[in-house]
């Protein structure tokens, strides 16, 4: 069933005014994308890639250079008044209201920057707050809240007017495993009408993995590639992926890059045992060989090797020929 | 410690704090605020014996020239204790730095400190427009004739009691800092309540006998009164007796200011590390 | 998908519910913290005392001391509206709390009232507070013969600084440390001009200049017409020019805001400092 475009940008741009003598910075660059109403889209990039940038112009809160961007058919440079009343925007390690106040007159105080009802507002309150896990903090002030909870709070109060479209910049930054699976549950269960559509932005390939209908792979202000999780990896499955465990750490991983058949290569260090674990995304398997020399001349010495499943890390090692992390 | 380290913490402090005070906005905006504020003080009271005088009282020369004196330089009193009451709040909840500068080798003493003389470099401007100023409005445009000659100052006098006064003020900030430390939400009204309190017990406006009697022992325990007392004797308008009984007593409530603020931080420190008060950040 | 447009009446009741809740805050925040009230309402005592003393050292009438604590009642109006009126998008974008309202669909001028509206309760039991305790510790004469006019000048005259406050809160929205320093810069000198501590119109040692000067602040006016009314005792035929000039005041204030509002809000976006901390 073809579905209603949500959110859609045309040719969308931004350009920052750099620091003197460095020249401007382009943060978005042509975007071209469509995101249909029902979907939880996905866009992962590193720090600077322009995710934030993205979502501040979709909430209106920052213009574009050149281009169009739709929220709901609405342009949103045009039409900010109507747009802000179908949105949310939760951004993660932000203050999500007032110290001073507890956790339900904070969300009493946003509820009504929507327009709620009292009865509205209340029975809104405590379904967000039940959902949540934040019914035995509903009196606390915000100032006493663990960074957890307060970000379960911003969460809440991103869904105070049941907006129609959610932007999650970085929502579980921060988080512990388990305050993360939360809040990814809770979204998910908001999701199940079909009418909700959620942009998220995040660093973590495995949250995008697993909540993401499709995922926008963003780089330096472009949209590399953009498909389902499971496409996108079936893209890279011919290429083989290795994951190979080293001791001492790589010092030079920019030379393992250079070996031929090499498309890219991430490195997780793990100080205390002194290894390395390397994720390398290859043309073929024949480069093994080259390869497993180059770490050698390094001086590391190979304690574990395997083929692996390709996840949407390969995916973002085969597109820009670096990890996340 | 060893002096030179400290010594060396307070001027990098000092530097910051001038970078943080200053560097960050407008500078013609910074310095005009740093010149216009005090100015403004000393007008709203130098046009209150004015306008005494148009009621038929007569213009009082000397009280008119002792209260510019004493409003000039009781801006010391204002900027150090407003800013150092500030310092904690600033550094710990705004910029997240105040943990990292406490577990630092240099220690938080010398930044405190560092950090304070950047008001005092800022009030000695403060201090000096306001004086160039009176004399050109009061003795120049209005002609009024005020007893303020700047060339006969008894800087012999004058030196060691800036010194002195600004030492028990930095003293005061000091402990305003450690009280900041382990207090929560103080830091909007300490500064500025002390310096309510220095203003209406210190004899600025008008003499200490002038206080019901009542409150008259709280201003003799207090460093600024013997530190405007000794300044105004230095422009030969003192009224209280000897300069030096001034220098005496300021030097005294200076030391007794600077060890019980060290005890205050003492114990402060203390119950800092106890509570894990050194980067709890304020949530307004 | 269709949205449904709202009507006249929504959008205006959701505006003051936002309005409302925004007074709600500031006054539940402003009165959470004991000590803040009552530095709030001894400090300004302090100063005022101190001038108060000063006029008697002078040898001055009484009815002068009644002016001062008038002043320093007006003196805790204004500088709320200077820290927690004017420079509040600052506080907001500081906290990390300007991206929320900015992404709300009311009115930022629904926010500014409910601001004012707190801001306006929380001092007027201030400056209750300062005047008694004033009255009570200095013994100095009130006189008030015609309440109305008292309550109709002193209300004029606080919505006029509000109006003033929600002007530069709209262009402070964009700035840092500069709005700061700028707070700073409008605190003493208008304490001077506006006459908080003497009147500074209708006096005649006062340069002319210097008092047509003062009357471009609305607390100039208001504390000149509320000291006439109950410190002199005088009516509304003694202060119905200060009247008109309050209404003008408004008339032309309240406007400046929204456009201001509406034209730093541009510029931010235009820019991307909108939300941009740590300037």
């Amino acid at each position: 069933m073809k579905r209603d475009i949500s959110i859609e940008t045309r040719a969308l741009r931004r350009v920052f005014k750099g620091v003197p003598g460095a020249g401007d910075v382009v943060a978005l660059d042509s975007v071209d994308l469509a995101i249909e109403e029902g979907e939880i889209f996905g866009l992962l990039g590193p720090n600077g890639a322009g995710k934030t940038t993205m979502i501040k112009i979709l909430a209106t809160l920052l213009l574009p250079t050149s281009g169009e961007a739709y929220v709901k058919g609405l342009e949103v440079s045009k039409n900010a008044s109507k747009v802000r009343k179908i949105i949310n925007l939760v951004s993660g390690g932000e203050t999500p209201g007032y110290g001073i106040l507890s956790v339900k007159e904070n969300l009493w105080f946003f509820s009504q920057l929507y327009g709620l009802s009292r009865q509205g507002a209340n029975e809104r309150i405590k379904n967000l707050v039940t959902q949540l896990g934040l019914d035995n903090y509903i009196d606390t002030r915000m100032s006493k809240l663990s960074t957890g909870y307060k970000q379960r709070l911003n969460l809440a109060r991103g869904f105070i007017n049941n907006p129609s479209v959610v932007f999650l910049d970085e929502p579980t930054l921060g988080l512990d495993v388990l305050s993360a699976k939360q809040l990814r549950t809770m979204i998910k269960s908001w999701m199940t009408d079909g009418t909700k559509t959620v942009l998220l932005t995040t660093h973590y390939m495995a949250e995008a993995d697993e909540m993401c209908n499709r995922v926008g792979i963003i780089d330096q202000g472009r949209i590399l590639a953009c498909d389902t999780p499971q496409k996108l990896k079936a893209k890279i499955a011919s290429r083989p992926s290795w994951k190979i465990e080293v001791t001492p750490n790589i010092q030079e991983l920019d030379t393992l890059k250079t070996v031929p058949g090499v498309i890219g290569v991430s490195e997780v260090s793990n100080i205390e045992t002194g290894t390395s674990t390397l994720k390398l995304v290859l043309e073929d398997e024949s480069v093994m060989s080259d390869l497993l020399s180059t770490i050698n001349r390094n001086g590391s010495r190979v304690l574990n090797m395997g083929k692996s499943e390709p996840t949407l890390e390969d995916v973002y090692i085969n597109l820009v020929g670096k990890g996340l992390q | 410690m060893a002096v030179a380290d400290f010594l060396k913490s307070a001027r990098e402090s000092f530097w910051v704090g001038w970078k943080v005070e200053s560097n960050w906005a407008d500078p013609v905006l910074f310095a005009t605020y740093r010149i216009v504020q005090p100015l403004a003080s000393l007008l709203i009271v130098a046009f209150i014996v004015i306008i005494g005088a148009s009621t038929g009282t007569g213009l009082q020369r000397d009280y008119l020239a002792r209260l510019i004196v004493s409003t000039a330089f009781f801006v010391y009193v204002a900027q150090i204790t407003t800013n150092m009451g500030w310092l904690v709040h600033t550094d710990r909840s705004r910029y997240e730095v105040l943990k990292n500068i406490y577990i630092s080798p240099g220690t938080l003493h010398p930044y405190i400190i560092g950090r304070g003389l950047v008001s005092v470099v800022n009030a000695t401007i403060s201090v000096i427009v306001t004086l160039l100023f009176s004399i050109a409005v009061f003795n120049g445009i209005l002609n009024l004739g005020i007893p303020i000659n700047l060339l006969s100052v008894n800087l012999l006098l004058l030196v060691p009691t800036v010194l002195l006064g600004v030492s028990g003020l930095i003293a005061v900030g000091y402990m305003l800092s450690a009280i900041n430390i382990v207090s929560n939400r103080l830091e909007f009204i300490l500064g500025e309540s002390l310096a309510g309190i220095f203003f209406l017990l210190g004899g600025v406006i008008f003499p200490v006998t002038a206080l019901p009697s009542q409150v008259q022992p709280l201003s003799a325990i207090l460093p600024i009164t013997y530190f405007l007392d000794a300044v105004r004797d230095s422009f030969g308008l003192g009224t209280t007796g000897s300069a030096l009984l001034d220098l005496g007593y300021l030097f005294l409530t200076t030391v007794g200011i600077g060890i019980f603020a060290y005890a205050v931080y003492r114990k402060a420190e203390l119950r800092a590390k106890r509570l894990g008060l050194f980067d709890r950040k304020s949530e307004y | 998908m269709t949205l449904v447009s709202p009507t006249l009446r929504d959008e205006i009741t959701a505006n003051m519910r936002a309005a409302k809740a925004r007074m709600w805050v500031r006054i539940k925040g402003g009165n959470r913290e004991l000590t803040h009230y009552i530095a709030e309402v001894v400090l300004p005592v302090l100063t005022i005392g101190a001038y108060v003393i000063l006029y008697k050292t002078l040898g001055l009438p009484p009815s002068l001391g009644a002016a001062v604590i008038i002043g320093g009642a007006m003196i805790a109006f204004w500088t709320n509206i200077l820290w927690n009126m004017s420079a509040q998008w600052f506080w907001e974008k500081e906290m990390g709390n300007l991206e929320m309202y900015m992404v709300a669909p009311v009115s930022r001028m629904s926010v500014l009232l409910g601001m004012a509206m707190g801001g306006a309760i929380n001092t007027s039991l201030r400056a209750t507070g300062i005047i008694l305790l004033g009255v009570f510790v200095f013994q100095v004469p009130f006189q008030v013969h015609d309440l109305l006019v008292a309550g109709l000048v002193f209300l004029l005259t606080v919505i006029s600084l509000y109006g003033l406050g929600m002007v530069f809160a709209s262009l402070y929205m964009l700035y840092g440390r500069e709005a700061w320093h700028t707070n700073m810069l409008l605190q003493e000198p208008v304490f001077f001009l506006s006459g908080s501590y003497f009147p500074t119109i209708y006096v005649s040692v006062i340069p002319v200049w210097l008092q047509v000067t003062a009357t471009l602040i609305p607390m100039t006016v208001g504390l000149d017409a509320i000291r006439r009314v109950t410190i002199q005792g005088q009516g509304l035929m003694a202060v119905w020019p200060h009247i008109l000039a309050l209404i003008a005041f408004i008339a032309i204030l309240i406007p400046v805001a929204r456009m201001a509002l509406n034209y730093m809000e541009n510029l931010g976006k235009r820019e991307g400092r909108l939300t941009l901390r740590w300037q």
